[in-house]
């Protein structure tokens, strides 16, 4: 069955199995996507699989904080030097910065509210859920997957729990810019230094600009996977029992027969 | 006869009921009821048999994040560097989190009765002749089933 076949005379559908991605409504408390695009502006967005918005914020936010390093000058903040914070901010770049940001955190909180409303429409009107989907480029099909496996793929390598969920559009394009903000960062080669108990050179060879980034990318990495698993779940469930329901309820079980 | 058997929800159940229409079963003797609301009794990790959506991670992630971030700037001032400072600004934040998520969820709890937990989620009747019983039961038992009841009736 084809997803856009199934669901071409439903109002509102629930789920889009596709090979690439499944892709799914789901309720959260509005402040929890707000966050995440405080945390990094798109992830707000990514978490609801809106990836046009989601991606394109998120490189905006790579170019810009890198430009104008807001990053920087947060650290130098919050340790006091606040002349060097003034000293490194762009002025070319850093008002660019600031409604770009707000409105990234607003639209995750306006769109939450929306798709929460959707949900409740959705999961009334019972749109067929698709569970498998083969093309000539891949298989998906639903699941039940253990949240604490896509935890632990996302601890030792942010995107991999999401590959394992066949969210791929977020594995991938997590991986690469974990990839991109670990090798600006030097990252390693402060984790060797640190490892060898050498803090202070440890330090130095850290590009703060980028190394603040990698916190929330490991954030949103653990929790949306985690997340993600379980709502999967849930979806699973739903679509086997109502094809349950729909093809095995024909038996006419007459208990007084015992 | 009445075979009576309770299954989780997953794939087994429908290799199951595949392998009693191959073995002459029809779909009008197969009877599956999915339950339509479990009892409310959260728990406070998910895991692949239960995923009710309340977990200790929500708090956790965000502060996780947030003392991270704190860590890491100050570690660039302090001795250990920012990677440690980071981390345990990290395992700071998420330990904080997960302690104000943990007696919020814990006073939900106490709110909902609690009650033992099953992981039964769909109950399947086969009705057969007894000769098929042991058939029946036997693709029941290997495809995972919890529990499996047989119940003489006239029918059979």
């Amino acid at each position: 069955m084809n997803n856009s076949k199934a669901t071409e005379n439903a109002r509102y559908y629930r789920a889009y199995v596709s090979s690439y991605n499944t892709n799914i409504i789901q309720l959260k408390t509005p402040w929890v996507p707000a966050w995440w695009s405080a945390a990094f502006p798109g992830m707000g967005h990514l978490m609801h699989g809106a990836y046009t918005k989601g991606f394109v914020l998120f490189i905006w936010e790579l170019v810009i904080n890198v430009n104008s390093k807001i990053n920087l000058s947060m650290v130098y903040s919050f340790t006091g030097q606040f002349d060097l914070a003034k000293e490194v901010i762009n002025t070319r770049w850093v008002l660019l910065y600031i409604p770009v940001y707000i409105i990234s955190i607003w639209d995750s909180y306006r769109k939450t509210v929306d798709i929460n409303k959707l949900y409740v429409l959705a999961s009334e009107e019972k749109a067929p859920i698709v569970p498998f989907n083969l093309t000539a480029m891949g298989l998906n099909f639903l699941d039940r997957r253990q949240p604490r496996l896509a935890l632990l793929w996302s601890i030792l390598m942010p995107g991999m729990g999401h590959l394992y969920l066949k969210r791929i559009p977020t594995g991938f394009f997590l991986l690469l810019v974990w990839i991109v903000c670990t090798y600006f960062s030097n990252i390693l080669t402060g984790l060797h230094l640190t490892l060898l108990g050498n803090f202070s050179e440890a330090t130095n060879v850290l590009d703060i600009q980028w190394a603040l980034f990698l916190p929330s990318l490991y954030g949103f990495a653990l929790y949306d996977a985690y997340t993600l698993a379980v709502e999967y779940n849930k979806l699973y469930k739903t679509e086997q029992a109502e094809y349950l329901k729909r093809e095995y309820q024909l038996y006419d079980l007459k208990i007084n027969n015992l | 006869m009445l075979v009576v058997s309770s299954f989780e929800q997953n794939e087994s159940l429908e290799v199951a009921i595949v392998e009693l229409k191959n073995n002459g079963i029809t779909k009008d003797k197969i009877l599956a009821v999915p339950f339509e609301k479990r009892r409310n009794d959260k728990q406070l990790f998910d895991s692949i048999h239960r995923s009710d959506g309340v977990s200790l991670f929500d708090i956790a992630a965000a502060l996780g994040t947030i003392f991270a971030v704190l860590g890491a700037s100050y570690g660039f001032v302090l001795t250990w560097g920012p990677i440690i400072w980071g981390l345990i600004g990290c395992a700071f934040g998420a330990f904080l989190g997960f302690v104000i998520d943990y007696f919020l969820t814990k006073r939900k709890m106490k709110e909902s009765i609690k009650l033992p937990s099953s992981f039964t989620e769909v109950v399947l009747i086969v009705e057969c002749n007894e000769s098929k019983s042991e058939v029946v039961q036997n693709i029941l038992w290997s495809n995972l089933a919890l529990g499996v009841a047989k119940v003489k009736n006239n029918a059979g």
